[in-house]
């Protein structure tokens, strides 16, 4: 009887030490910050800086200049896959400084709502104003209230991508997408926001982001029927999934970036890419400030930094986004600066995101299209 | 030995009154299909277990042959072996400081989710009790519950009533809480049918349940507690949800992984990465079988029990 | 040496006091209590509130109930997401029946390492698994190749990759070692020497599965459909990876009222009821075999 009693007693004391040890460990990391939001010594930019974004955000090529600039900042990088992920942890009551995403997607707008940004002092952002001006009309960026809620560094167009050898002429219109010559080879973006859209512009409406509930209807029905006659092969979520669709042949004809179509040729495989006549959709991302910052000083410089020529040729470089900040072209190769100068040609934008109202409708009629 | 169920006993009569030799003398020579069988029956389950085992892992070597690949897309043809993306994955500072930090958790999560979970198993399955319902369901109720449900609903409690901030703590306490009932389960599957007489009778010769369970349970549930206890390993090293909602600014390696794919050419690293994953787990798993099989030699539950009446005497 | 006899049982009765469970139940109960039936009531209060991203009302409400109930999508999304879970169980359970029979009986030296070779069995992320099933089921994929090579059809089938087939072989091959780890652990419980009697006796291998085995077994399929049946039910990256254009499953419409809508309140109530399900079920089941068996 001892026996038992001792040995269970011996468990419940571990467990308990190592429970005080881990919560010691809890407090020693960060927790319960009562540190004042601006830094000991004005002008010294230090402390920690909590990032919540895409993981390449601390990539060392990318952020690796900062740190060197910055020693005394300490950058820790909470990652997420998807925006509305990042949204649920906000609203579960996770905190941090810095946000990373992209002003397509309905939770940044829903942040903005929710009251988790603070409008950003653009005094403080030395190239607001090198910034392609096609970028201050996008959401966030310019709010409704004349605010700035965003400074924008990467953008880029959503259009079609196509097999050259599979497909007739160029393929620049959505529709084409429906085209029955192609039936059981496309592909689709599995994402409401870009897939009604799409829908929307394949059957000419001008005025995708405020359809009234019968157009909205008409969409679903297209989407329906396309799927009844084996249209999609499939939908998918990811920059790999579309590559590898392309790569093996499973699909000639999809939604999505020139940068699938740049790395399919690198390959060796006959795709390209175009944009849709209908319109370009544009998306674009960036930092916004948390409204539960604790060092502004530290966000400001980080925000500078993804601003800046150096940080934004990586992008420009690496990934094969656009830029927002002008004075890049200045500094990449002749290649990109005419890739990169397609910006500021860009003239009635269509952003490819959710509509201001009524997205829950969008989400709706997309969890239809999929359970038929 | 008496005991054990019905059918067991009618086996057992059945044999008491007729001798094996009789049986056996009492058939004539089976034909080549009934010996053919049998062979097959001896040797045919191991290399059907290995088969199927293997056709479990193909899908698995497959993404591991492609880790090797000089290509961003996982297909055929080939285009030459390379370690570049294994350089690239040890080099990143985001992934080292991921493998470390899920590693570090796993190796949390897993002994405290056995022990509590084995404590668990054994009362359910040995007494009964008041509210043994009610605690066998608290305790078995996180299985049913999808996972990113109890994260956020874990998050929500850390951040707002414990007013913790999330970080490798939360993520701990969230994963043990997942992982207390898989182990328990397994434990309870393990320990229900177990011949208890040979433990009432070591208890009636003044064992003390310390003895018993050392020396007669723990060797024949040790297989199960090794399983257990590498399956917590992994579930905690691969669980997504869980750690993602309840994650700080830690980085793990799910939330790395998935957090990365969101550019293309970040596939075969992640690949890599899995690879080295697995690898490490067998290791695990190669120590825990090295370490198992020099403890506990081929003895029957029987004849320790025999050696325990003799030290007794 | 003491007979064994019904004074044992009688003596087992009086020592069932409440001490001695409670002292190996303290801490889980402890640690259970501490840190998941909390997060449990937040999921509770939740699921009677008005909780959306979407619409501005607040406050308590049965009104997510009503719609899990009324709504004919989630009527819909059930009724295919129980076959497609129900038929991958019934698969993983056909595998894992005789693999976890070899494992315990017939392995021999290789039992420990073939066991704890399934038990790792698992990819880092499930994203990555779309790419080897695209390779095997694929139109150009393994399978496909090989019935064309041998000449049995002339045109890729479409069928085995992005469809509901797809998505029932990839869960039933994803949770077998979830399934194969309890099965086995039961049968390891078991005497040998009953089923070689059995077999000396002259009987059948389907007699001896039937009649021996799979009574003995009972509590091990007992956790083994615990422990998956829900996994296979809430999983939503294997739908919407191989799933298709037709991939919706129930696990997707929980992630999306926890993400994509925001909607934690029908989220919540939808966990909830699948809680209870789960726990009327497991119930029922218990008490069925319970009155099977004659201790």
């Amino acid at each position: 009887m001892t026996g038992r009693l001792v040995k269970a007693i011996v468990v419940v004391a571990l467990v308990a030490a190592a429970a005080t040890w881990l919560g010691a460990g809890c407090g020693s990391s960060g927790a319960n910050e009562t540190g004042s939001t601006r830094t000991a010594t004005p002008g010294k930019v230090a402390g920690e800086l909590r990032i919540l974004g895409y993981e390449d955000v601390t990539e060392p090529k990318y952020i690796g200049a900062f740190k060197k600039q910055y020693p005394d900042v300490n950058v820790r990088i909470s990652a997420y896959e998807d925006g509305d992920d990042a949204l649920a942890k906000l609203r579960a009551g996770f905190e941090c400084d810095v946000i990373n995403w992209c002003v397509d997607e309905p939770p940044s707008r829903l942040a903005l709502k929710l009251g988790y940004l603070q409008p950003i002092d653009v005094s403080r952002i030395h190239d607001w104003d090198r910034i392609f001006p096609a970028f201050y009309k996008l959401p966030l960026v310019t709010a409704a209230d004349g605010r700035h809620y965003l400074v924008p560094t990467e953008a880029g167009v959503t259009g079609i991508v196509y097999n050259t050898q599979a497909v007739e002429g160029v393929p620049d219109s959505w529709a084409d997408l429906f085209d029955p010559r192609y039936r059981g080879k496309v592909v689709m973006m599995d994402f409401p926001a870009t897939a009604i859209q799409i829908g929307a512009l394949a059957l000419g409406y001008s005025d995708p982001l405020h359809l009234s509930d019968e157009q909205l209807q008409a969409v679903e029905q297209l989407y329906l029927k396309a799927k009844k006659d084996g249209q999609f092969r499939t939908f998918y979520s990811n920059d790999s999934e579309i590559i590898d669709l392309m790569h093996s042949g499973e699909v000639v004809i999809g939604v999505g970036y020139p940068d699938n179509a740049a790395r399919l040729q690198e390959l060796g495989d006959p795709i390209a890419y175009t944009n849709a006549k209908e319109s370009a959709m544009v998306w674009a991302g960036g930092y916004s400030i948390s409204s539960k910052c604790k060092n502004l000083d530290a966000a400001y410089a980080l925000l500078n930094y993804y601003l800046s020529p150096q940080a934004e040729k990586f992008e420009a470089e690496h990934w094969g986004y656009d830029v927002a900040n002008q004075d890049t072209l200045k500094i990449v190769d002749a290649a990109q600066r005419k890739r990169l100068a397609e910006v500021g040609a860009w003239q009635n934008i269509t952003v490819a995101g959710p509509p201001e109202e009524g997205y829950d409708k969008w989400i709706r009629v997309w969890q239809q299209v999929k359970l038929q | 030995m008496s005991g054990g169920t019905p059918v067991a006993e009618a086996l057992r009569s059945e044999l008491s009154q007729r001798s094996v030799g009789d049986i056996r003398h009492a058939q004539p020579r089976p034909p080549l299909r009934h010996r053919a069988r049998k062979w097959f029956g001896k040797h045919g389950g191991v290399g059907f277990g290995i088969l199927v085992i293997g056709m479990l892992y193909a899908p698995l070597a497959l993404l591991v042959l492609f880790s090797f690949n000089d290509s961003i897309v996982c297909s055929f043809p080939w285009r030459g072996f390379t370690l570049r993306w294994y350089s690239e994955a040890v080099s990143n500072g985001n992934v080292l400081s991921a493998l470390k930090n899920s590693v570090l958790v796993a190796s949390i999560v897993a002994p405290v989710s056995l022990i509590l979970g084995t404590l668990a198993a054994y009362p359910i399955t040995r007494f009964h009790f008041r509210f043994k319902g009610a605690v066998s369901g608290l305790i078995a109720a996180p299985i049913a519950v999808p996972w990113e449900i109890t994260g956020v609903a874990a998050l929500i409690y850390f951040v707002r009533v414990l007013h913790m901030s999330p970080s490798k703590t939360t993520v701990i306490l969230a994963q043990i809480v997942v992982t207390i009932p898989l182990v328990m389960l397994i434990m309870a599957a393990s320990l229900a049918r177990f011949q208890r007489v040979l433990e009432e009778a070591a208890r009636d010769l003044g064992a003390s349940r310390l003895q018993v369970f050392r020396y007669i349970i723990l060797p024949h549930v040790a297989p199960s507690l090794i399983a257990s206890g590498l399956l917590a390993f992994s579930w905690s090293i691969n669980n997504f949800e869980i750690s993602f909602f309840n994650g700080g600014f830690d980085l793990l390696v799910p939330v790395w992984a998935y957090s990365t794919l969101r550019h293309a050419i970040n596939l075969p690293v992640v690949n890599a990465v899995g690879t080295l994953i697995s690898a490490a787990e067998m290791i695990v798993l190669a120590v825990a079988y090295v370490t198992a099989t020099r403890r506990a030699e081929a003895r029957t539950a029987k004849e320790k029990l025999e050696i325990f009446m003799g030290e007794v005497g | 040496m003491t007979s064994l006899s019904g004074d044992i049982v009688r003596n087992m009765a009086r020592r069932s006091r409440w001490l001695t469970p409670l002292a190996f139940l303290a801490s889980p109960t402890a640690f259970m209590l501490a840190f998941f039936a909390v997060p449990l009531g937040v999921l509770v209060a939740t699921a009677f509130q008005h909780s959306s991203l979407y619409s501005t009302a607040s406050g308590f409400t049965l009104d997510n109930f009503r719609t899990l109930l009324t709504d004919p999508l989630y009527r819909r999304v059930t009724v295919d997401t129980v076959v497609i879970a129900t038929t991958a169980m019934v698969i993983q359970l056909v595998i894992a029946l005789p693999l976890s029979y070899v494992l315990a009986f017939r392995a021999g030296a290789l039992e420990l390492p073939l066991l704890l070779a399934l038990v790792v069995v698992d990819e880092l992320n499930p994203i990555v698994r779309i790419y080897s099933w695209r390779m095997l089921l694929g139109r150009e994929g393994i399978i496909n190749d090989t019935l064309r090579w041998l000449g049995i059809i002339d045109r890729p089938l479409d069928w085995l990759l992005f469809t509901k087939f797809s998505v029932v072989v990839v869960l039933a091959t994803s949770w077998v070692n979830y399934t194969v780890l309890p099965l086995y652990a039961s049968m390891k419980a078991i005497d040998p020497s009953l089923l070689d009697e059995a077999l000396d006796l002259g009987a059948g291998w389907r007699w001896r599965w039937r009649s021996v085995l799979l009574p003995l077994v009972t509590p091990g399929l007992f956790v083994a459909v615990i422990l998956v049946y829900i996994p296979l039910f809430t999983d939503f990256a294997t739908p919407g990876l191989v799933g298709g254009p037709s991939s919706y499953m129930l696990g997707n419409c929980l992630a999306d009222s926890m993400m994509t809508t925001g909607d934690w309140g029908v989220g919540s109530a939808l966990a909830l009821v699948m809680l209870a399900a789960m726990g009327l079920l497991s119930a029922a089941s218990f008490f069925l075999t319970k009155l099977k068996q004659i201790e």
